[in-house]
């Protein structure tokens, strides 16, 4: 419930207004029905990763165009390392820690903040 | 207690955001650009946007906009204020990016959006005065009404772009670089254009010349660095008339500067040698058609986005079709119904360098004219990405701004602080170079074609033109001031009024010709005219090679039809190895060991083609610069900032005098080398530098495509992964096809003019589409490497069905 609540919200949420709004809608529905605080920094993060690496999946493989590959390269560099995983990895797991770090902790501080005042 | 042990979540999720909220370092903001619904991602969903009904506030009338299927638009307006403002919105819908930053490369403002590694580049820009002069090119133009409303339309529709933009949807170079785009106004298009007098006047040579003068005397600059090549075709026919009286120039006593050595030369930049262009047309008795056939192909750096944009531009009283400067409202190159025209560089000497005396360090007053004068200061703040603010004061003379200025060691009076004014062209503000270009989008015949060229500036360019009226015709025209023999060879005394600028030809004298005898009128950046012109231009010009086989293949032709020219602009004949190959060949026949051989076969064998897989071609052009070096580096060295003899020169000691002292390598004290050691000795050193850099050698290895690796960059060289590398083609800086690691035919077109309606060819290295994701981003390069042309679709109404049709849209009024 709380996982599809925050993906749906979040969802509404990014589309009208900056990406900082997905942990802010995460941070207030914890704060209401998160029941502990490990489930909030959980289901927030995962809701988060959910959301945003589906939607660049579905970006990715419905867009006629790429540009995964070009921005991967351009964010591996010169560092040979990193020019060996593949595009959609790399920015898949930048993805993954931008969304599920803010969005857990923001969780995650919804239910603190809760805590705080009850 | 329960207080502090909640408070680190919420203080951690507020540092996380803010973390993921900022740029950090040279990565953009992580937060915002990799979220989908916000960041890159949203920029692979654009190109289908295009609704075929849109409605803006801006337009009168409803305009329509045609695209075909190599996605150029084909405008159709009502009137002219739709017409530029259209062209504003849909350039700026696909080049927006690039547009703006052309503007904060003239203006010195790069620092603001890629922080502090850009400062040195800026400040040098911000020094020029190029963005001094465009606010006063700016302020001329507000008092013609006319232009000023298309300038203005232009901007308006730009910005209607712009108002549109949310994050999400802005170009994504703004997402990575993490900035927005300014309001555009009639001076950023002025900003763009003054990019264009900086790429092709803005180089020179007078430093290094000087440092020349000061190390070997007059009689050697003479001999090496002479007035006039040994071969040449130049641009007018010799032999046409100059049917006018010239304007009296005078020459002062002192003409040479005093010899002492200037160490300012490493700022100013040599002229490019791939910088450059050809252009041609052929008269009616020359082509299947009996009518003109003309063609061109400016040579510029090679980038991505392309530096030009096709379109068609229809409004009653105009309907034209070629390449529009992104920035800048109108066509540049192409054709209308009537007439085609087309612009190479001139190059002449148009920025020279005063010798500033100060009276003292405040630098407030120099002496000129016998009196002491009072400098203009301006202090320029350059703000950097991370908000730091630096100030540096620029001191501007008569002439033009102090580039550098030093403290010279050997100077004789060293509390008397020196530097160098500018006098450039390029700070020229009367005229409209615009409205020129506008003039000749609306041209129909010869009389039109001159009016519009009576009020061009800068930069300089050979316009060519043609007409269905059976007219062809070239002008070397542009403001060219009035100079005494070599005023501008070295750097000038700025104290001395004789030396200033004495005025500028008039329009009417600029060298110009009219259906020569020869049924040809062409231009490749070589001199303008022969020595009979009773003005002094330049001492140097391209190097003649271009020029004298367009010429060549050009009056061999007969006949001709588009499809001929368009093999022209693709020769790979090298001229230069027909001129010296003869005289070294034997040379290394005599004295080359068995490592040189097989080499030295491949250059026999050679057809002389710089065509992409040829071996020879790779050892040749690599050769000559080794050879270039062996021959002058011990006495030109780079380090002390001179300049070497130019190819004409080289090539006449190769050929004509192999007993010349300049072979001798002066650093070494007791040998004296001679031109078979040295020929054969650069042989070996470029078989030897070619295997270490491209392994041994062989067809795979060596393929001049290879060796040469043309690379056609995003204009920020970092983004690697929008440019494209190592493109298959042939070519070479003294070849017509000219292309070079980083230059080359920016645009091709040919025109066959016609009674009823033209037939057009053309294309670009690039695509029409600035975005890196999209299809037309960079269509068009393979073809384009090929040689190829696409048929242009030059629509005669709005409601014409034309084949390869993508789709229409309406640009309707917004209540």
């Amino acid at each position: 419930m709380l996982y599809f609540l925050i993906i749906i919200l979040g969802a509404i949420a990014s589309l009208v207004g900056p990406w900082w709004l997905l942990p802010l809608v995460a941070c207030l529905i914890c704060a209401l029905k998160a029941r502990s605080a490990k489930q909030a920094f959980v289901v927030s993060s995962l809701a988060a990763v959910t959301l945003w690496t589906g939607y660049s999946l579905i970006l990715v493989f419905s867009g006629k165009e790429n540009l995964v590959d070009k921005i991967g390269a351009l964010f591996a560099g010169s560092s040979a390392w990193l020019s060996n995983i593949p595009s959609l990895a790399l920015i898949l797991t930048i993805v993954t820690l931008v969304a599920g770090l803010t969005t857990g902790f923001a969780g995650l501080a919804g239910k603190h903040l809760r805590m705080m005042f009850s | 207690m329960k207080f502090l042990k909640y408070l680190w979540s919420p203080l951690a999720a507020i540092a996380l955001i803010y973390f993921f909220n900022k740029p950090l370092g040279s990565l953009p903001p992580l937060g915002k650009f990799f979220s989908p619904f916000h960041g890159f991602l949203q920029n692979t969903t654009q190109e289908e946007d295009l609704s075929e009904e849109i409605f803006l506030k801006g337009v009168s009338e409803p305009v329509k906009v045609v695209y075909d299927s190599n996605y150029v638009p084909h405008v159709f307006a009502a009137n002219e204020d739709d017409l530029y403002f259209t062209q504003g919105y849909l350039v700026a819908k696909d080049r927006l990016w690039q547009m703006e930053f052309y503007t904060l490369v003239s203006s010195g403002r790069l620092t603001e959006v890629v922080g502090e590694t850009a400062f040195e580049f800026d400040r040098y820009n911000r020094r020029l005065g190029m963005a001094r002069a465009a606010e006063e090119i700016a302020e001329n133009q507000k008092k013609d009404e006319k232009t000023w409303r298309i300038l203005t339309s232009y901007a308006a529709g730009v910005n209607a772009y712009i108002s549109q933009l949310r994050y999400k949807n802005l170009p994504v170079e703004y997402k990575i670089l993490g900035y927005e785009p300014e309001e555009w106004t009639p001076l950023k298009t002025i900003l763009m254009l003054m990019n264009m007098r900086q790429t092709l006047n803005g180089h020179s040579n007078d430093f290094r010349l000087t440092n020349v003068l000061a190390k070997y005397g007059i009689d050697t600059v003479n001999d090496l660095f002479p007035d006039y090549p040994s071969v040449e075709s130049p641009i007018i026919p010799s032999g046409t008339p100059w049917n006018f009286t010239p304007e009296k120039v005078k020459t002062p006593e002192v003409t040479l500067p005093p010899i002492q050595k200037e160490l300012l030369s490493h700022y100013i930049s040599r002229p490019d040698p791939g910088i450059g262009s050809n252009n041609w047309a052929i008269s009616g008795n020359k082509s299947a058609t009996g009518l003109p056939i003309l063609a061109n192909d400016p040579h510029l750096g090679l980038s991505l986005p392309s530096i030009w944009y096709q379109m068609q531009l229809s409004a009653p009283g105009v309907n034209v079709y070629g390449v529009a400067l992104p920035g800048c409202p109108g066509i540049v190159i192409g054709f209308n119904k009537d007439v085609a025209w087309g612009v190479t560089n001139v190059g002449s000497d148009v920025m020279d360098f005063y010798r500033i005396q100060f009276k003292d360090n405040t630098k407030k007053e120099y002496w000129h004219d016998n009196q002491w004068k009072p400098t203009k200061t301006y202090i320029e703040e350059f703000r950097f990405k991370n908000g730091k603010v630096l100030r540096d004061t620029l001191i501007y003379t008569h002439h033009g701004p102090v580039v550098y200025n030093e403290q010279r060691e050997e100077n004789y009076s060293k509390n008397t602080p020196v530097g160098h004014a500018m006098k450039w062209i390029a700070h020229y503000s009367e005229g409209s170079d615009l409205n020129t270009f506008l003039a000749l989008n609306r041209a129909r015949n010869y009389d039109d074609y001159r009016k519009a060229l009576s009020i061009y500036s800068a930069p300089a360019q050979n316009f060519v033109f043609a007409s269905n009226e059976n007219d062809i015709s070239i002008t070397v025209n542009g403001k060219l001031p009035l100079k005494w023999k070599n005023q501008g060879k070295f750097t000038l005394d700025g104290t001395n009024p004789e030396h200033d600028w004495q005025g500028y030809i008039p329009f009417e004298q600029n060298p110009t010709v009219k259906n020569p005898p020869r049924g040809f009128v062409s231009s490749a950046n070589q001199f303008s005219t022969d020595p009979s012109y009773p003005y002094y231009l330049d001492w140097q010009f391209a190097p003649a090679y271009r020029g004298l086989r367009i010429n060549d293949r050009l009056t061999r032709l007969t006949h001709a039809t588009a499809d001929s020219l368009r093999d022209i602009q693709n020769d790979n004949y090298n001229l230069v190895a027909e001129r010296i190959l003869p005289s070294v060949i034997p040379v290394l026949e005599k004295h080359a060991g068995s490592d040189m051989k097989q080499a030295l076969k491949l250059l026999k064998e050679w057809d002389r083609q710089n065509t992409a897989t040829s071996v020879a071609a790779s050892i040749f052009e690599n050769w000559t610069w080794e050879l270039h070096k062996w021959i002058w580096e011990d006495e030109f060295p780079e380090e002390e900032n001179l300049t070497s003899p130019f190819n004409d020169r080289t090539a006449q000691l190769i050929t004509g005098e192999p007993g010349s002292k300049w072979f001798d390598n002066t650093l070494t004290a007791d040998t004296i080398e001679t031109f078979d050691y040295i020929v054969t000795g650069s042989f070996k050193a470029t078989l030897d530098t070619l295997s270490k850099y491209h392994g041994s050698m062989s067809e795979e290895n060596w393929a001049w495509y290879k060796v040469k690796n043309t690379g056609i960059n995003h204009l920020v060289p970092a983004f690697k992964s929008f440019s494209r590398s190592t493109i298959k083609n042939g070519g070479g800086s003294q070849i017509v096809n000219a292309t070079t690691s980083r230059t080359g035919p920016s645009w091709r077109m040919v025109v066959e003019l016609d009674k009823e309606w033209p037939r057009a060819y053309g294309l670009y290295p690039g695509g029409q589409s600035g975005r890196p994701s999209s299809k037309y981003y960079e269509n068009m390069i393979d073809d384009w490497a090929q040689g190829k042309l696409n048929p242009l679709i030059f629509m005669k109404t709005k409601d014409e069905k034309i084949n390869k049709h993508l789709k229409n849209v309406i640009i309707n009024p917004k209540k």
